[in-house]
């Protein structure tokens, strides 16, 4: 389980126990952040946030905590900020650490205890998919987010230029990155940057595999979108590239100084080593991928360090073969 | 079709404002070819009209006729082309389109058309096929391979579920290219084309509609085993009717669903050569001539993966 702890007084003593535990990764960040940590959270994760001194802050964040009827999360109160700790569990909180028990340390067996109880009492079933709630509205700029990149690139666009000019050769790298932005955002995601005829989407991490059927789909759908939507003459030619990493989110066109590994790896991924008409994933994206898909996906090779696969190529043309 | 007051005196007045009587009568007998304006108007041949009621009678038995939607594709084309290499400009037009958009209806200006707006409703003619006249149209044939096993081997919630998803499927690849289920039965259904370039829909929609069950079998189907559907379309010239059991005598029906039955296999589509000598040539490349036992002449389509 990945516990997410905000505090600013509590040792990191205190957590010794859970730390070593192979079951839990710890992750520290300040109690101030606890709106944004609250927006990236799953139902797979827990959250202990320290009370702040200040009344007006200890007010607004346990209004926050209290509205996340689908998160697990519990209370560090050393200074005994909190008046009434029996309506803190009535609203939802599945603990509480009061001045006892620093500095102490916590139990890896009395946590999972307290977590075996605090799950006992949700209902298998009322808890909405956490996955869904991302609100791009919502997300901080500056603030660093877990994404999976999705870079969509126009293929072979010299041959497009040469034949239809350059006039008509940007209202389709237009048109297409508004019809990108449209059917991107459908799915959760976000049209974030581009660079010449490359085209970064974000997902929202929960949104993984959302995004891994989106770009399979945007694959199958590139006959319709050649002959159809742009006029074409043929269908379209597109790289895809998947790739999962950190980075902190800028609103688009305000993306100028973004300096990620993450970032560069996708842009590395889909320029210099993908190939056309298919979507090349690295290996962080494998897992996330439907069952029911996997049987597509082929390996690809090692790139920069990263074992890399690929969706299998879909021909459009037909040659003859059984009733 | 019930016309408002307020459109129907917007005709007469763009009529009478844009062209002259003669004019006038000879667009109404592009909507009534028997058009007689003085038998309509009571008035005698050897009294000149006045030509706001020349417009008027002309809206009005044409309107009695159920034909003005044709009096305002008549004025579109004529605003469009002139009548005899003379230009004659329609006023009012856009207002006497948005007005017909207001009611409910959509412009299709490829073939020059008006035809329901399918946010609003839909209907198995368009809102603008009459029974019993010929029309040109493309059928898209879909049948569900082994539907019986199918059937047999899974529970109801399970087939609701599969075949409830197959048909929105369907329908929305059919609908969005302005085409029309015109039955969905246990184990497929037919889809007709008028609107817009009818052959190059229908095939369109038809290679949607495989390339969408690649997805639904993959991601969504709750059955034990894929469902394989096979497509065929065909066009041809029929007579109208709403009815089935009439429009199903017809030879073109008859055609696609043999086309469909004897020379499709599954998860592919047949295009008659009727249809694929009317789509551009860089599209139909991605149809392949089909050896047929009897020499019909056909095309097939099919999704394929690259072997790895």
């Amino acid at each position: 389980m990945i516990i997410h702890i905000l505090t600013h007084t509590i040792p990191e003593s205190f957590w010794k126990p859970l730390s070593k535990s192979k079951d839990h990764t710890l992750i520290f960040q300040s109690e101030k952040t606890l709106a944004q940590v609250v927006k990236l959270m799953t139902r797979d994760d827990f959250l202990y946030w320290e009370a702040p001194d200040n009344d007006g802050d200890l007010k607004k964040g346990l209004k926050l905590l209290i509205k996340q009827e689908d998160l697990l999360w519990g209370v560090l109160d050393p200074q005994a900020q909190v008046k009434d700790v029996a309506e803190l569990f009535f609203q939802g909180s599945c603990d509480y650490l009061g001045p006892p028990y620093f500095p102490e340390t916590l139990g890896v067996s009395r946590f999972e205890r307290m977590l075996q109880w605090c799950v006992g009492l949700e209902q298998p079933g009322e808890v909405p998919d956490s996955t869904q709630s991302f609100d791009w509205a919502q997300v901080v700029s500056g603030q660093e987010y877990p994404f999976l990149f999705l870079l969509v690139s126009l293929a072979d666009t010299s041959k497009l230029k040469k034949r239809f000019g350059e006039k008509r050769y940007h209202q389709l790298l237009n048109d297409f990155r508004t019809w990108l932005g449209w059917t991107a955002q459908e799915e959760g995601g976000q049209l974030w940057m581009d660079m010449d005829t490359s085209f970064l989407v974000l997902f929202p991490d929960s949104l993984s595999t959302t995004a891994l059927i989106y770009g399979f789909k945007t694959l199958l759908s590139r006959l319709h979108l050649g002959f159809e939507y742009f006029c074409l003459e043929q269908p379209l030619d597109l790289i895809l590239a998947a790739h999962r990493g950190q980075c902190a989110w800028h609103p688009p066109g305000q993306t100028g100084n973004v300096v990620s590994d993450g970032v560069n790896s996708i842009f590395h991924l889909g320029q210099k080593f993908a190939q056309e008409n298919t979507l090349v994933i690295t290996e962080n994206c494998l897992p996330l991928v439907p069952e029911s898909l996997k049987d597509l996906i082929l390996p690809q090779g090692l790139f920069e360090g990263r074992q890399t696969y690929r969706f299998q190529k879909v021909q459009f043309t037909w040659t003859g073969g059984q009733n | 079709m019930r016309i408002p007051g307020a459109l129907t005196n917007l005709t007469v007045k763009s009529l009478y404002v844009s062209v002259g009587i003669d004019t006038m009568i000879r667009i109404a007998r592009m909507v009534l070819p028997d058009f007689d304006i003085y038998k309509s108007s009571g008035f005698r041949e050897s009294i000149p009209i006045p030509p706001q009621d020349c417009a008027a009678t002309i809206v009005r038995i044409i309107s009695q006729e159920d034909k003005y939607l044709a009096l305002i594709e008549a004025l579109i084309q004529v605003d469009q082309d002139g009548i005899m290499g003379r230009k004659y400009p329609v006023s009012n037009l856009r207002d006497l389109i948005k007005g017909l958009v207001q009611n409910g209806f959509t412009y299709d200006p490829v073939n020059n058309l008006f035809l329901e707006d399918g946010k609003q409703r839909k209907t198995q003619g368009w809102g603008r096929l009459r029974e019993g006249q010929d029309y040109n149209l493309s059928f898209l044939r879909m049948d569900i391979v082994h539907n019986s096993k199918i059937v047999r081997d899974h529970p109801q919630e399970h087939l609701e579920q599969a075949f409830s998803q197959l048909r929105s499927l369907v329908a929305n690849k059919v609908e969005k290219r302005l085409g029309r289920i015109w039955t969905w039965e246990g184990d497929g259904g037919v889809a007709a084309f008028f609107y817009g370039h009818r052959q190059y829909l229908g095939t369109l929609a038809a290679m949607d509609i495989l390339h969408g069950m690649v997805l639904l079998n993959r991601l969504n189907n709750p059955l034990k085993v894929p469902i394989s559907l096979r497509l065929a379309i065909h066009t041809g010239t029929v007579k109208y009717s709403s009815d089935p059991s009439i429009w199903k005598k017809n030879d073109v029906i008859k055609q696609v669903i043999e086309q469909e039955a004897k020379y499709t296999p599954k998860d592919a589509l047949t295009v008659s050569r009727q249809t694929e000598s009317a789509l551009d040539r860089s599209f139909a490349a991605l149809l392949t001539p089909l050896k047929t036992p009897d020499g019909t002449p056909l095309f097939s389509y099919k999704l394929g993966w690259e072997t790895p």
